[in-house]
């Protein structure tokens, strides 16, 4: 019941959001990222993973779900599709990991050591991901997430025009998206 | 970074635009077919008797088998590209072209004698039309990727197959109006193979370009 209740407001909040309601899209998110941080646990612990890159796997969720907003139906309830995307982006990073296996001995007890020690690793690995994108859009990214600028900040301060930064800060998100995707390629 | 930073970096981009993603597979559908309809009208002439051909039945029923095949692909391909699964009552839309088709080649077999079947079958320009149709499928095609690149497919050789199956449609009715056989019995072997090529192209490119 309880659950069905939220499913409705997580629905009316990112009808809200596509809408361009900023603070109806935060709230969702962050109701979202409470409900995917527990589900990318189970899933893991599921498949007999206990690898410390939950919230990892979270935010890359977190990006496919809004640059694949246009793939939700606003006459459907958002749930279902929350859950199917949240289900092909943890098989995609399980995937991704079983590749891992052949790649030189080296990388492995990397890996392998950086998921035994759980403490401050997420955070490293996310800003890992920040370093790969190119200056502009790091400059952009960085001010916007970690030190909480509004775009029209931005603009000030970067001598940008509004627009040329939200173009910016979205080829960003895209970048972070793709820097997930091939993060185990290489 | 943290989770709530980049929830912040997120809901700053609300006002990216978001476009419904069968809209932009309508209109990549729309805009490959008019690329490849140009292309068609510059490089290959229609035939001869197009205007004395277009009113028959036996043309029409090629523009009803691929024209069905270009609307039935193009819905399937629309519930692929999002991340959920696809009802098979919604995947068995795809069994209509071919049932088009077996309906066509019934009628053939009843009205040709049996001497006819074999002439008629291997027509008169077999390879131009396996040459042809993924020719002018190919711009469909990579329109109809690059739109299924702002998707999110749970199974991308699939898509990327009824893609393929959505474009070679296109192509094909093209093609029709440059082909001068009219018996399905012709479609049943030349064109259906054009298109399955077509379509294994995208199902091969699929799980390659489609990524997410």
């Amino acid at each position: 019941m309880l659950q069905a209740k939220r499913e409705e407001e997580w629905t009316a909040l990112m009808r809200a959001a596509i809408d361009g309601d900023e603070a109806a899209y935060q709230t969702l998110l962050r109701s979202l990222s409470q409900g995917l941080r527990s589900a990318v646990r189970r899933g893991l612990a599921q498949v007999g993973d206990t690898g410390g890159d939950v919230e990892d796997i979270v935010q890359e969720t977190l990006l496919a779900l809004h640059l694949k907003r246009n793939t939700w139906d606003p006459s459907q309830p958002l749930g279902p599709w929350v859950r199917a995307i949240a289900r092909h982006k943890l098989i995609d990073v399980l995937r991704r990991r079983g590749r891992r296996m052949q790649i030189p001995i080296d990388s492995i007890i990397d890996t392998l050591a950086a998921e035994e020690d759980n403490s401050g690793i997420d955070r490293q690995d996310a800003e890992r991901m920040i370093e790969r994108l190119n200056g502009r859009q790091k400059e952009v990214v960085t001010a916007i997430s970690l030190n909480g600028e509004s775009i029209r900040e931005v603009a000030d301060r970067l001598k940008m025009k509004e627009v040329a930064v939200r173009v910016t800060l979205h080829r960003g998100l895209k970048a972070l998206a793709a820097a997930h995707r091939d993060d185990s390629k290489a | 970074m943290k989770t709530e930073d980049l929830i912040k970096a997120i809901s700053a981009d609300t006002d990216a635009p978001c476009t419904p993603i069968s809209r932009v597979l309508l209109m990549a559908g729309v805009g490959g077919a008019a690329v490849a309809a140009i292309v068609f009208l510059v490089l290959i002439p229609l035939r001869p008797d197009f205007a004395a051909a277009l009113p028959t039945g036996r043309f029409l029923y090629k523009w009803l088998l691929t024209l069905t095949l270009v609307v039935t692909s193009m819905a399937v391909v629309v519930q692929l590209a999002r991340p959920q699964s696809v009802p098979t009552s919604r995947l068995l839309l795809l069994i209509v072209a071919p049932l088009v088709l077996i309906a066509g080649i019934a009628v053939e077999l009843l009205t040709v004698p049996a001497d006819y079947w074999m002439p008629t079958m291997r027509g008169r320009n077999a390879i131009g039309c396996l040459l042809l149709i993924p020719l002018l499928s190919a711009m469909p095609l990579a329109a109809l990727f690059l739109a299924l690149q702002e998707g999110a497919p749970a199974r991308p050789a699939l898509a990327g197959g009824v893609a393929g199956l959505a474009a070679a449609g296109i192509g094909a009715t093209l093609y029709a109006t440059h082909c001068m056989d009219d018996s399905p019995l012709f479609m049943a072997a030349w064109y259906v193979l054009g298109i399955g090529l077509v379509a294994a192209i995208g199902a091969i490119l699929g799980p390659r370009l489609l990524r997410w």
